[in-house]
């Protein structure tokens, strides 16, 4: 009886841990938010590398247990490039959560007591290993967060890119739960945007009077003239500028007597209107050539190079010509002598006799 | 020496206890293993799930007893005891075909990779029973190991249908061949990397569980995650790209303060494919929270808006979404922010913020993200306006 007695209990004793050995549940759900996905970042300044983990056991871990996180044999002191306490805190949701899901964090990993992580190096038969400590109990089917980010401990990434497999464990007195998976490093996970900022093209543009009188105009006579200067500088591209006029409101651009008895000294239909010539009357204008030097040119039908030749101009917006442009920056301000020509028929009413004209400037972008 | 024949002798009688008072009268025609000498027989009721009926002194029911012709029934409701059954297939990650028969149509025609992603399952499986002629009615339990039963013995829990152990398994893990094969995934909470060993038994009354069939074995996928950038105008749908990865905003493209948003030419391409269950998430981080000069201090700072009212701003807005379309996993989307059109930008911040997300596993994903800014009238002229983002993809198992 001596002796069978305790071989019996010895036999029997083996044969209960043969049948109830612990067989390691897998995690319901896990997933680990790396801050940084280039691989061989030595976790200094700017290649610090954090960790998000996300897991939901599918069994209920009993409180004081730990969490560990293992990386592969032939990877060590790559992820764990220094040894040491590690910073870590529970966090209650992360930019990669699944809202809905298991993958959706719902609290921050539980403590019993502090929490607290650290990172070992692996070497022969070891690996390199983060291990958070001090967890309280996690429920099945809750998800928990906790971030782990480098402190005495350093992390890192490990050298080569693709698919590293990591496994987590969370462990309490022999109960736990365990997951594999993969996570990939890129050769550069980082796109560098520059940008060249130039300011704002600005076109200046003036007109030295806003009111020209043409003195008197004798029917069948002479005609008048009188004028100001347009001033422009640009840092566009270029610039131009258009005209129009009023008239009568409703035919043609001219200087009106809106006055009974009414009469419109009009622009007329022609391009341009020769006032030397004794039979031919109207109201135009001309610009002179700002520069000779640079690319600014005056419309054809608006030089001023025939003395008593003036361009016609039409009513309304819509009828704008383009009087002077320039393809091109003007850095300073450069000037064109804008002269306004009248003459009155002979049957032209006493009075006073108005044209509105507008002037349009604009840079080319 | 007889202190040593003592243990000996108890060791044996504990570990094999049924051989030790058998006796096989083997003949040329009939083989009778088993015969004891001790006569009687009980009833018992063992649980409510279970029923022993324990006799001795007959002739063992032990399989060897069977021939090819003939079946030596010893006890009345051996006339009841269903055919063994067999498993079917046993499939994680069979690619292009598949030897199941009553699963989906994808997992016909594709294998487990159709309905799991890329390299198959990793924490599921589907079987299927061979019911060797039983009728329908026929219950059938399923057990599983990774080391062909040698230690680790578990059965599927009918309900779960994970792995549970012995001491929860009951009646109710007892299933129809048409309930354990509606589910397309019919044994759930497995561990990636490693090979599992099934085995089916089936019931068809009190007293007539049959032994377990033969076994088979399935291995599971590691886990499958994929993620590249690539840099290259709106055309660049199958470019590869090298790092560095930048985007300039020059030349044509040159930011002008005050002027309506500009668009760069190149946009940032991603590749993204896992079979992870919860699919994956894209996050983007920026370094300065939008386009930085250190020569004027100014930064161009990022915000989710519409570009055409913002008075400044810098964003990403997703162009282009595709991935293999396979009915069983999943798509691509991109989070609201950055899925906006016209100049409707999503926000590049210090902190994390997703871009692009999907539900489940995903084949052969490829997105693509258009930079576009807006400097404001009061940014001062620079070359050296700049913002460096980090793209991460996050694979949730």
């Amino acid at each position: 009886m001596k002796i069978v007695v305790p071989t019996l209990f010895l036999v029997l004793s083996t044969a209960f841990f043969i049948v109830f050995s612990a067989q390691a549940g897998t995690l319901a759900a896990v997933y680990i938010f790396m801050s940084r996905l280039k691989a061989g970042l030595d976790g200094s300044g700017a290649n610090a590398v954090q960790f998000i983990l996300a897991i939901d056991t599918a069994t209920t871990i009993p409180t004081a247990g730990t969490i560990t996180i293992e990386f592969p044999d032939d990877e060590d002191t790559s992820w764990c490039r220094t040894i040491g306490a590690l910073t870590v805190a529970g966090v209650a949701g992360s930019a990669a959560d699944l809202a809905g899901g298991n993958w959706d964090i719902d609290s921050a990993l539980p403590t019993s007591g502090t929490l607290s992580a650290a990172c070992t190096q692996g070497g022969a038969g070891t690996v390199d290993t983060i291990t958070i400590s001090n967890v309280g109990a996690l429920t099945a089917g809750t998800t928990y967060g906790v971030q782990i980010s480098s402190a005495t401990g350093v992390i890192g990434t490990n050298g080569t890119t693709g698919e590293h497999e990591v496994t987590i464990t969370a462990n309490s007195g022999g109960t736990m739960d365990s997951k594999s998976f993969k996570i990939y490093l890129l050769g550069d996970d980082a796109v560098v945007i520059s940008a060249t900022v130039s300011d704002m093209p600005t076109v200046v543009c003036s007109i030295s009077l806003n009111a020209v009188n043409l003195g008197t105009l004798y029917p069948g006579g002479a005609y008048a003239t009188g004028g100001h200067t347009i001033s422009t500088s640009t840092t566009s591209n270029g610039y131009y500028w258009a005209v129009y006029g009023t008239g009568d409101g409703s035919t043609d651009a001219g200087l009106y007597k809106s006055t009974v008895t009414t009469h419109l000294i009009a622009s007329g239909a022609t391009a341009t209107l020769d006032l030397t010539n004794a039979t031919v009357y109207g109201f135009g204008l001309t610009l002179s050539d700002p520069d000779s030097t640079d690319p600014a040119t005056v419309a054809p039908n608006f030089v001023n190079t025939t003395t008593g030749t003036f361009g016609t101009i039409d009513r309304l917006y819509s009828g704008a010509k383009l009087v002077l442009s320039q393809s091109g920056t003007q850095g300073s301000a450069e000037n064109s002598t804008v002269t306004y020509g009248a003459r009155a028929s002979s049957s032209a009413p006493a009075g006073s006799y108005q044209e509105t004209v507008y002037w349009i400037c604009g840079g080319y972008y | 020496m007889p202190k040593l024949l003592k243990i000996f002798l108890t060791i044996y009688i504990c570990i094999l206890p049924t051989t030790l008072f058998a006796a096989e009268l083997d003949s040329t025609n009939y083989k009778i293993v088993g015969a004891t000498t001790k006569g009687g027989a009980i009833l018992e009721t063992a649980s409510g799930d279970y029923s022993a009926l324990l006799e001795v002194g007959r002739i063992s029911n032990n399989p060897r007893n069977y021939s090819t012709s003939y079946k030596m029934l010893t006890s009345p409701e051996q006339a009841f005891l269903p055919a063994v059954p067999e498993v079917s297939c046993f499939e994680t990650t069979t690619s292009g075909s598949s030897n199941c028969t009553t699963g989906p149509t994808e997992l016909s025609t594709g294998g487990m990779v159709a309905i799991c992603g890329p390299s198959g399952c990793y924490d599921k499986a589907r079987f299927e029973i061979d019911i060797n002629g039983n009728p329908t009615d026929t219950l059938y339990a399923v057990m599983i190991s990774t080391d062909n039963f040698s230690s680790d013995i578990r059965y599927i829990d009918g309900s779960s249908f994970w792995p549970e152990s012995l001491s929860t398994h009951n009646l109710s893990d007892f299933l129809t061949k048409t309930d354990w094969e509606t589910p397309d995934f019919n044994i759930q909470g497995l561990q990636t990397a490693t090979t599992y060993y099934i085995k089916i038994l089936a019931l068809h009354g009190d007293f007539t569980q049959t032994q377990e069939g033969p076994f088979a074995t399935a291995t599971t996928s590691a886990g499958s995650v994929f993620f590249d950038l690539d840099i290259e105008d709106e055309t660049g749908i199958t470019a590869e790209t090298s790092s560095p990865y930048t985007i300039s905003f020059t030349g044509a493209y040159e930011l002008i303060g005050g002027s309506a948003p500009t668009t760069a030419q190149d946009r940032i391409w991603i590749d993204g494919s896992t079979n992870s269950e919860g699919g994956f998430a894209i996050i983007v981080r920026g370094v300065n929270g939008g386009l930085r000069s250190n020569t004027t201090g100014q930064t161009i700072v990022s915000a989710t808006a519409d570009l055409n009212t913002a008075s400044d701003g810098f964003g990403i807005q997703s162009e282009y979404i595709d991935y293999d379309t396979y009915p069983y996993v999943g798509s691509i989307t991109a989070t609201t922010d950055y899925s906006g059109t016209g100049n409707y930008v999503g926000i590049v911040g210090t902190t994390a913020t997703k871009v692009y997300e999907s539900e489940s596993p995903v084949f052969n994903g490829r997105m693509a993200l258009k930079v576009i800014a807006k400097p404001g009238m009061d940014k001062t002229a620079a070359t050296d306006y700049q913002e460096t983002m980090y793209f991460v993809l996050i694979p949730r198992f």
